[in-house]
């Protein structure tokens, strides 16, 4: 096997998040997230149940389901505000401005078609290439995320692939639009650790290679601290705290993000049947409380906190937390 | 429950030569498993490693299709000691989604054991609330349906019923891989609980090495239907031996952005930025 060629450089482009509101009818899912996302680099959006991330993650895909609606604010990306198009101009934005990499590989790719065919497809709608091409562009697309022995896998059924293969699969097709911005929502969570691992690295090569910007959606700090340049932690559908990757493993402010790194971090070194740390409660099922939607589980809420809603404050360079009891640094 | 006494030393549960194919493939190769009372074995490996059919084979929700296994001594075999035999344990699924009946209240899921053992006529009313309690449900309405809980809260109550009968040994299949984070470890921490409470022992079944390492006496490695390594918690994640088990904790991504070893490289000379009032050097 030769070694793939690196892809086409896409070179992605910067994505603007500003005042984000999403409703699935009355109920407000994500409200008011500004974010921004330099070209070229991975952002981790970290939350639990009905913290927003995989709406905003759909949002910022113009892919929500029939039933939400964004509310309120934009995305930009690049030059593009999504949130404006409408129609043909939003199709095409679709795959080629924002590719979406699913979290359920399986359910992604259609089961009675061949997957250089379903690569294939996306060369012919993107490019108008002729379907001898497509298929060669295919081929060396599932040569690029990793797939030994290209040509026979190219003629294989979905079913007939694992699972790490079928989400490499998902992988080419979303990197066959040559996408400015990659969103990726929990793409390695149904996975073994050991495959867990191929793809985190190939995900990591990729954007190297292509300069591509990644948006991470995941509950799991630990792929946090291996890919992420920054993150954004949400909390019932909102914006609690966002930093680059590093001050926020060693200098958190929120009190949620502070306590959600303190139970995976007390995971690894506590010793065998020592309790584990917890936080208290479970996060809001039908919406979250009037006030700062983390009250009802943090251990320094005081009366304010149940009332009125913090705003995203700046808490040092490059490092924004919404809490009332932080101090505002200048 | 007056089970005959077993013979000092006999273990709670005793496996042996299990083997299980489906059609030309092995999903088990002659596997051996032993738990003692009270005490925690986890079985680790990959999908397709067989770890999920061992534990359904022990329960019995499968056949083997050659091996014993054995309980306080006595083989299960026959309609009879497997009735009486999962009276003794107890499962608790991955999925409390969909592990439970929606249409059953609360307070049925938790007494369906106790109804196939002929134990509920008398005070099993009383007993389920009783065992609502135990996994710190106090005060949740037994008429209520699973919808109205949080996933935290629905595993619950699926350890509830799994504990029903007052078994001595529950198996659970990835009890949290469901669940959010920060709820995760209330469900471990429930799980230790009771064990040290009543007794328990647990065959657990999991990816995640790190629990693996927090809550197991014992660790047993699985590959493609074999046990290819066996030790305590501690040996098994500090000092592996076999090459699989070695492939298995080196995948596990990095506790801090400073120590990764799958991602990009971090620019680490840029230091964190400190507040400005902090002007102690870094150290590292």
């Amino acid at each position: 096997m030769t070694t793939a060629p690196a892809p086409a450089a896409t070179l992605g482009s910067e994505v603007t998040i500003d005042r984000l509101s999403v409703n699935y009818g009355d109920f407000t899912a994500l409200r008011d997230v500004s974010l921004t996302v330099p070209a070229g680099t991975t952002t981790a959006l970290v939350g639990e149940s009905g913290s927003g991330k995989s709406t905003l993650a759909l949002a910022a895909g113009r892919i929500l389901p029939p039933g939400a609606s964004i509310s309120g604010g934009s995305v930009t990306v690049g030059d593009t505000e999504l949130t404006a198009l409408r129609g043909k101009a939003l199709r095409e934005a679709r795959g080629h401005t924002a590719a979406y990499l699913a979290q359920d590989a399986s359910a992604a790719l259609n089961p009675v078609i061949r997957v250089g065919k379903q690569i294939a497809e996306v060369h012919q709608v993107r490019c108008g290439a002729s379907r001898a091409e497509a298929a060669e562009l295919a081929r060396q697309g599932l040569a690029d995320v990793g797939i030994p022995d290209p040509d026979r896998v190219a003629r294989l059924y979905p079913g007939a692939l694992s699972g790490g293969m079928r989400q490499r699969v998902i992988i080419a097709i979303a990197l066959a639009f040559r996408p400015q911005l990659l969103i990726a929502d929990e793409p390695t969570t149904a996975l073994d650790v050991t495959v867990q691992a191929d793809i985190l690295a190939l995900v990591s090569r990729l954007q190297q290679q292509c300069g591509l910007t990644v948006i991470w959606i995941t509950h799991d700090m630990s792929v946090v601290a291996e890919l992420a340049d920054h993150v954004a932690v949400l909390y019932g559908g909102r914006l609690v705290e966002h930093t680059d990757v590093l001050t926020l493993f060693e200098g958190a402010r929120h009190p949620y993000t502070q306590a959600l790194l303190t139970c995976f971090q007390s995971g690894r070194f506590a010793g065998p049947k020592q309790p584990f740390t917890t936080i208290s409660g479970s996060p809001p099922v039908a919406g979250p409380p009037g006030g700062c939607p983390f009250h009802p589980r943090c251990p320094q809420a005081d009366a304010r906190c149940g009332t009125e809603l913090p705003a995203p404050r700046r808490v040092g360079h490059d490092h924004t937390a919404a809490c009332h009891r932080l101090e505002e640094t200048p | 429950m007056s089970a005959p006494q077993p013979a000092p030393g006999t273990p709670l549960l005793e496996a042996t030569g299990i083997t299980k194919r489906y059609g030309q493939y092995t999903a088990l190769d002659d596997v051996d498993l032993r738990i003692e009372t009270g005490r925690t074995v986890s079985i680790v490996g990959e999908s397709g490693s067989g770890k999920s059919t061992l534990a359904r084979i022990i329960v019995g929700l499968e056949r083997a299709d050659s091996g014993t296994v054995r309980f306080r001594g006595e083989a299960i075999r026959g309609r009879r000691s497997r009735h009486a035999f999962r009276r003794s344990v107890g499962m608790v699924f991955q999925d409390p989604y969909e592990s439970m009946d929606p249409r059953l209240t609360i307070g049925e899921i938790v007494a369906e054991p106790l109804r196939a053992h002929g134990m509920y006529r008398d005070g099993g009313k009383e007993r389920v609330r009783e065992l609502l309690d135990s996994v710190g449900m106090h005060g949740a309405e037994p008429d209520a349906y699973p919808h109205k809980f949080s996933g935290g809260q629905r595993q619950r109550v699926c350890i509830a019923r799994a504990l029903a009968t007052d078994p001595d040994l529950v198996i659970c299949d990835e009890p949290t891989s469901a669940l959010d984070v920060s709820v995760q470890a209330q469900i471990l921490n429930l799980l230790l609980d009771l064990q040290s409470r009543r007794q328990l022992a647990y065959l657990f079944i999991t990816h995640d090495l790190d629990v693996v390492r927090r809550i197991s006496d014992e660790v047993d490695v699985l590959l493609r239907g074999t046990v290819v390594e066996r030790g305590t918690a501690e040996q098994i994640t500090r000092s592996p031996e076999h090459t699989y088990t070695q492939r298995l904790l080196g995948a596990v991504p990095a506790i801090s952005p400073r120590q990764r070893h799958i991602g990009p490289p971090l620019d680490i000379d840029t230091p964190a930025p400190r507040p400005p009032h902090d002007a102690k050097e870094d150290p590292a």
